[in-house]
């Protein structure tokens, strides 16, 4: 896929980018945080959007 | 996104962690999940907008991030993909049977 909203493309297959983002609290969590377990990453665009 | 945090326990269940992620900040993810009830799964805050860069997401109109899900493995692999168009939103029952596939 190759569209303009995209800088580069993430696909099936691929080593998923670790982060390390602030949550409620400004806790940090990190995606290897989960290393063991599945994680299901719901990107949305803004808060009070639906969904 | 209240559907998924109704079903937060399906996913523990599948050995499975939600994480949402955003362009917010921590603040207005506070008000936002207090306001539609998502307590169970925690909201990320990429102030920054690297996360959403990195997993190909970014939205330069709005400088925010389009509507995604991936679904990573346990050896942090990614094993699904699904971008949303207008008026689409993610859905649980879809996602929560890509997870079991991974088992």
């Amino acid at each position: 896929m190759s569209t303009a909203t995209q800088t580069k493309s993430l696909n099936v297959g691929d080593t998923a980018p670790d982060f390390t983002l602030k949550t409620i609290g400004l806790k940090e969590i990190s995606l290897k945080d989960f290393r063991g377990k599945n994680v299901v990453l719901l990107f949305y665009p803004l808060d009070w959007t639906p969904g | 996104m209240p559907a998924f945090d109704k079903r937060v326990g399906d996913f523990e269940a599948a050995n499975t962690q939600v994480l949402g992620i955003s362009t917010d900040s921590p603040f207005s993810h506070e008000n936002w999940a207090k306001a539609v009830g998502i307590s169970r799964y925690p909201l990320l805050s990429d102030v920054q907008r690297s996360v959403v860069k990195d997993y190909g997401v970014y939205w330069p109109d709005w400088n925010a991030n389009v509507r995604a899900t991936f679904i990573v493995d346990k050896q942090g692999k990614v094993r699904f993909t699904e971008r949303y168009g207008k008026g689409e939103l993610p859905q649980p029952d879809k996602i929560l049977v890509e997870v079991k596939k991974l088992g």
